[in-house]
């Protein structure tokens, strides 16, 4: 290879290199930053659950995983609020002991089992941990 | 009499210009006139619409209440893109019904669906930006069904982060739908009518092209009077809707969705459309309309009436 040519290689690669990075620096600003971390929190203290009597349920708005907090005889269990069919937001059924979904019909029952309808995943439940007089909900 | 002398010189360099045949390229200038109605009626709006998840809904309010003419803009921009979205579907199946994809055309066929992908995408982050419950659920739907997807959900992800909605995702959408998307619309759209072979004008062209604005700017303005979109409350993540409509060209994908299992419709969305991007290489026989030949007609139409019977099961079991 000749001086010159190997310069000229030398530029163009140079100049490549620029482009490319300035590219780079581009796309890594637009990518979205990862924001889970403080948005949500591993744990959720829920508040003004002393007031519920025995199978009723306080529903939890929480934008990660929406829960129903049900008492039940011996404590309380964190179900997810959230269809696994299709995403819709359910609704608790205090008269039945269920749990209905609005938008295709489903029902579940307090263990989160799909009895009716057409989804087929069970719903998921959270571990509750009390320490002291608050009471936590433990999200993965 | 100078004045005279312009205008008849005016005249005559009109004459000189060539011009895309309106009876030949008549829903490609249909869909330019629409996109003409729907900058203008989206740039207008962008003077009253605050970008931010609490206000969106009121700015949106205050554009159709109490701004002059904001209540026909927001209806015209909403159904001028659900017409856009069927011409540049009629489009794709006139290239096909005539094969114009074929050879020196790939690239035409190429452009008019990345066309199509822009503008479904401009749809999709539009109905978020007035923060209405019913958009914003539809949304959410559409986001279960970008999930599955393998190499779109990754860009989505790359783009918007997780599939959740926040003000950073919202702020996102807003930057998209009313910067990014339309410049890289108005690119394609220039590359799509670079193609277009041209004609002397006719003395009475620009009167056919004003009469076609005006009656399809009547046809828009009848349908946003009679079928107004509801904007009744504000977004609620945890309030669904009892019936989560979905856009129409959705209908089908939806209706794939359901009944197949997870990991196959994501594979199987991609394989089809990797399928149609590539139709002018897979189709290498002579360039005929397809009606002149039985087999290909009618396994298009069998293609079409599938499509449809498709969305029209999605329809009811949305």
């Amino acid at each position: 290879m000749k001086r010159r040519d190997f310069l000229i290689w030398i530029f163009k690669a140079t100049i490549g290199a620029w482009i490319l990075g300035f590219i780079g620096s581009i796309l890594s600003f637009i990518k979205f930053p990862k924001l889970e971390k403080e948005e949500f929190e591993k744990e959720i203290e829920i508040k003004g659950y002393e007031n519920l009597k025995i199978g009723e349920a306080k529903f939890v708005p929480n934008l990660k995983e929406p829960l129903f907090l049900i008492k039940i005889e011996k404590g309380f269990v964190a179900i997810s609020a959230v269809c696994t069919h299709m995403k819709c937001i359910l609704e608790y059924n205090f008269e039945n002991k269920r749990i209905d979904c609005p938008c295709h019909g489903a029902i579940f029952d307090l263990n989160g089992n799909p009895i009716e309808g057409p989804p087929r995943i069970p719903l998921k439940r959270y571990e509750v941990k009390e320490r002291g007089r608050k009471l936590y909900v433990v999200l993965e | 009499m100078r004045l005279k002398k312009e205008v008849e010189n005016c005249m005559l360099s009109l004459n000189k210009i060539n011009v895309f045949p309106l009876k030949k390229y008549f829903l490609e200038i249909l869909i330019l006139i629409n996109l003409l109605i729907q900058f203008l009626t989206g740039f207008l709006m962008l003077f009253y619409y605050i970008p931010s998840m609490e206000r969106g809904f009121e700015s949106t309010i205050f554009i159709i209440r109490d701004v002059p003419l904001g209540y026909y803009f927001f209806n015209i921009h909403l159904w001028g893109a659900i017409l856009i979205l069927i011409f540049v579907i009629l489009l794709i199946f006139k290239l096909i019904f005539y094969k114009l994809y074929h050879k020196p055309k790939e690239i035409l066929w190429i452009f008019t669906l990345i066309l199509f992908l822009f503008l479904s995408f401009q749809y999709f982050t539009g109905i978020l930006l007035p923060m209405e419950n019913n958009f914003y659920w539809q949304v959410e739907r559409i986001m279960e069904i970008l999930k599955e997807i393998p190499i779109l959900s990754s860009i989505y992800s790359f783009l918007f982060g997780n599939f959740i909605i926040n003000k950073f995702v919202h702020i996102r959408f807003y930057i998209f739908h009313s910067f990014l998307i339309p410049i890289f619309i108005l690119i394609f759209l220039f590359l799509i009518f670079s193609n277009f072979e041209r004609e002397k004008i006719s003395p009475f062209y620009f009167n056919y092209l004003f009469i076609l604005f005006l009656t399809f700017l009547g046809i828009l303005l009848t349908l946003s009077i009679l079928f107004p979109f509801k904007i009744s409350e504000i977004y609620d993540p945890f309030k669904t809707p009892t019936k989560i409509y979905l856009p129409f060209f959705l209908l089908p994908i939806y209706f794939l969705k359901i009944y197949l299992p997870k990991k196959i419709f994501g594979f199987l969305f991609l394989i089809l459309n990797f399928l149609i991007f590539i139709l002018p290489w897979i189709d290498k026989r002579k360039p005929l309309p397809i009606f002149k030949s039985k087999i290909s007609f009618s396994i298009f139409s069998l293609f079409i009436i599938l499509i449809f019977l498709a969305g029209i099961f999605g329809f009811f079991k949305l």
